[in-house]
């Protein structure tokens, strides 16, 4: 029972560090609102629920790394169009970065291991 | 058809069905709770509500105005649960133990038992359980079946548990059967915010009032005294209410665990076996298991319930099913009339006695001392048991088939009639009918014989178990002419019944003693002064010296009252009170 546990608390704890990099990453592209977000997050296969964006976005703006305008919506109540200010372009290349060697360093140290 | 409510999602307008709307704000306050110590809480809300109005707004067009439960559903389905959410929460939660986490995204609401459907084996009680002692339910189950081999207990309380613990169904639910666990802290705060609750409400009565009467001042100030007082006691009031619902836990359960101890003839009534001492009285016709699921639906629903309540007071349970109240009263109802119903047929079994009263051949000379002496025809095994019942104790010889019943017999000394001594025995048992009384009655076992100047008297009576206790006695009826004088054995200490004698001695204390038949009862002949102050002293109030004056009727009474004459046709009474003198007329 604990051991599942911790599983999934490691699990969770991986994908959080991503899903910060990803919504970055699609909002590099350029503005867009959370609807937006999750389903090209759901497209390329990150699995979260919508519920998960919304205190995210909140607290990278928080943070100064992402800006909103309000949008009149025809479909519902006025939307939020989030994008990227230089500092969260910043972080957005520094998270890449760190991604990429983290990757290579544990795909690395799988294969060796694996061949062992 | 059902009820509708309008609401304000994120600036729309909805209408929505009760059930729906309930689930909904279950679901907004179970989003709140978990962000709530998150800066931006409030923002993070509000854009979910945003969402959810947009998700919402989608299934609603113009024939269909109004949001069902299925809707509700689907919304969240796609928003996720606030257990999803954890993945995405704040970074200074992250640190720790998961038991720790869970307890910080779950405070503030005070922990709830509920059966947790989503883990479970049967159907979710022990999961359920642990969650709310933050254990593995793996330990409660285990326990349950340990229970389970002392008869079937564990069964049975998973069967109580699982009627009275509600499944956790909506988020909110679950997310109490996770919530702060209940200690001093999370009770003092639930007393807190209760007694905050009734403050506003009686605030606002108060301004009711203060309206049309305008005494500001002493409304405040009633107003407070109400609010300390209703802290004091609600709090009180909940304390005690836990106390006494463990206390009823645990009674009831102890004292359901000895019925079935004593239903399963473990345990003893006064030395007897519970079996023992229901065949003693019930023949082999008598449905004893009829009658012992009726004590034990008599006795144990009541048990159960106390239990039930107990249980439903501690965990703060306040869902209540009227099938259940409805059927275990029917159940106990059903119990009772069996119970009583077979109680009755035993009881009749007791209402017809028949004395068989014969007279024992003795051939007495009226000069010679009348020696009276038990005849001690019982011998006491180690296995017998001693049993106090009726009218005296009662010694069992088990080992014998079918068992013996011992007894004393008591013995009655009167004037006679006449110039002979004559002995009488007097053997009565119950029955349904004269005729099985006065059966019983002659089996009975008891001899009394004349020896010379010597009267022996068996000390014990007795009878076998196959006639079945039916208020067996044996008394012995001695009637002695004037000036026969007496010695009353110490061997039958303790049998003289009720034998009046002229000094007011106590029965017992007559043994090892010369007595004379006299005109007013027994006389002392070899009595000592202390002896006889004894006697005095032992019934102070009411004896009264009695002489009986010669040839006629009349006696005169002497005592601490004064002096009576009783006449038939006059009574003289001389006392503090002066000289009463009544005629009576022809």
């Amino acid at each position: 029972m604990k051991q599942t546990i911790n599983t999934e608390n490691t699990q969770s704890q991986m994908r959080k560090g991503v899903l910060e990099l990803c919504t970055l990453s699609v909002l590099a592209i350029g503005e867009a609102y959370p609807t937006e977000i999750i389903e090209q997050l759901k497209s390329s296969k990150m699995m979260i629920v919508e519920g998960t964006l919304y205190p995210l976005l909140t607290r990278l703006k928080n943070a100064n790394y992402l800006t909103y305008r309000w949008e009149e919506s025809t479909s519902g109540p006025p939307r939020k169009y989030y994008k990227l200010t230089p500092e969260g372009e910043a972080l957005l290349k520094e998270l890449e970065n760190t991604w990429d060697e983290m990757v290579d360093a544990v795909n690395k140290l799988l294969k060796e291991n694996k061949n062992k | 058809m059902n009820k509708t409510l309008t609401i304000n999602l994120a600036g729309l307008v909805f209408n929505i069905e009760e059930n729906a709307y309930q689930l909904l704000k279950d679901y907004l306050a179970a989003i709140k709770n978990q962000f709530k110590n998150e800066e931006g809480c409030d923002e993070i809300v509000a854009d979910i509500e945003a969402r959810l109005a947009e998700l919402l707004k989608a299934k609603t067009h113009a024939g269909k105005q109004v949001l069902v439960d299925a809707d509700i559903h689907d919304a969240i389905n796609i928003m996720g649960k606030p257990s999803d959410f954890e993945d995405a929460s704040s970074d200074e939660k992250q640190a720790g133990s998961v038991s720790h986490n869970q307890k910080t995204y779950y405070s503030n609401k005070t922990r709830r038992v509920f059966r947790d459907g989503d883990n479970k084996v049967l159907g979710g009680v022990c999961s359920g359980i642990a969650s709310y002692f933050d254990t593995d339910p793996l330990w409660i189950r285990l326990a349950l079946v340990v229970l389970f081999f002392g008869f079937g207990s564990g069964l049975l309380l998973y069967i109580i548990l699982w009627i009275i613990i509600p499944e956790a169904k909506t988020t909110a639910e679950k997310l109490e059967m996770r919530g702060d666990p209940i200690d001093i802290n999370t009770i003092s705060q639930t007393i807190k915010e209760e007694a905050e609750q009734l403050k506003n409400r009686v605030q606002d009565f108060g301004n009711g009032v203060k309206n049309e009467f305008t005494s500001q001042r002493s409304q405040s100030v009633g107003n407070k005294i109400g609010n300390l007082i209703y802290t004091i006691f609600h709090g009180i009031f909940k304390v005690i209410s836990k106390i006494f619902g463990a206390l009823f836990v645990l009674f009831g359960t102890l004292l359901f665990v000895a019925l079935l101890l004593v239903l399963f003839n473990v345990g003893t009534v006064d030395g007897l076996s519970v079996n023992e001492f229901l065949h003693a009285f019930a023949g082999s016709d008598f449905p004893m298991f009829w009658f012992k699921t009726g004590l034990a639906m008599c006795v144990g629903i009541p048990l159960c319930m106390m239990v039930y309540k107990g249980l439903k007071l501690v965990l703060g349970i306040k869902i209540s099913y009227r099938w259940l109240n409805l059927s275990a009263g029917v159940l106990w109802l059903v119990g009772l009339i069996l119970c009583l119903s077979l109680s009755i047929t035993l009881l009749i079994d007791f209402t017809e006695e028949a004395p068989l009263k014969t007279q024992i051949d003795t051939h007495f000379t009226n000069t010679d001392t009348l020696f009276i002496k038990g005849n001690n025809n019982y011998q006491k095994n180690s296995t017998d048991l001693d049993f106090g019942f009726d009218r005296g104790r009662w010694l069992i010889n088990n080992t014998a088939q079918p068992s013996v019943w011992w007894s004393k017999s008591r013995i009655k000394i009167i004037t006679s009639e006449n110039d002979s001594v004559s002995v009488f025995m007097i053997k009565t048992a119950g029955g349904k009918q004269k005729t099985d009384a006065s059966l019983r009655a002659k089996n009975i076992n008891y001899n009394a014989a004349q020896q010379g100047s010597v009267l022996l008297l068996d000390n014990y009576f007795s009878f076998t178990n196959t006639d079945k206790f039916r208020h067996q006695s044996v008394d012995v009826l001695i009637k002695l002419p004037k000036n026969k004088i007496v010695y009353l054995d110490n061997t039958l200490r303790h049998q003289w019944y009720d034998v009046e004698n002229v000094n007011g001695i106590g029965d017992a204390e007559m043994s090892g003693k010369y007595w004379k038949m006299t005109e007013n009862g027994l006389t002392c002949l070899s009595c000592t002064e202390e002896d006889l102050k004894k006697g005095d002293n032992d019934d102070d109030e009411n004896s009264s010296h009695i002489i009986n004056i010669h040839d006629s009727d009349a006696q005169v009474h002497i005592n601490k009252h004064g002096i009576e004459v009783k006449a038939k046709d006059a009574h003289v009474k001389i006392s503090a009170d002066g000289i009463k003198v009544e005629e009576k007329k022809k």
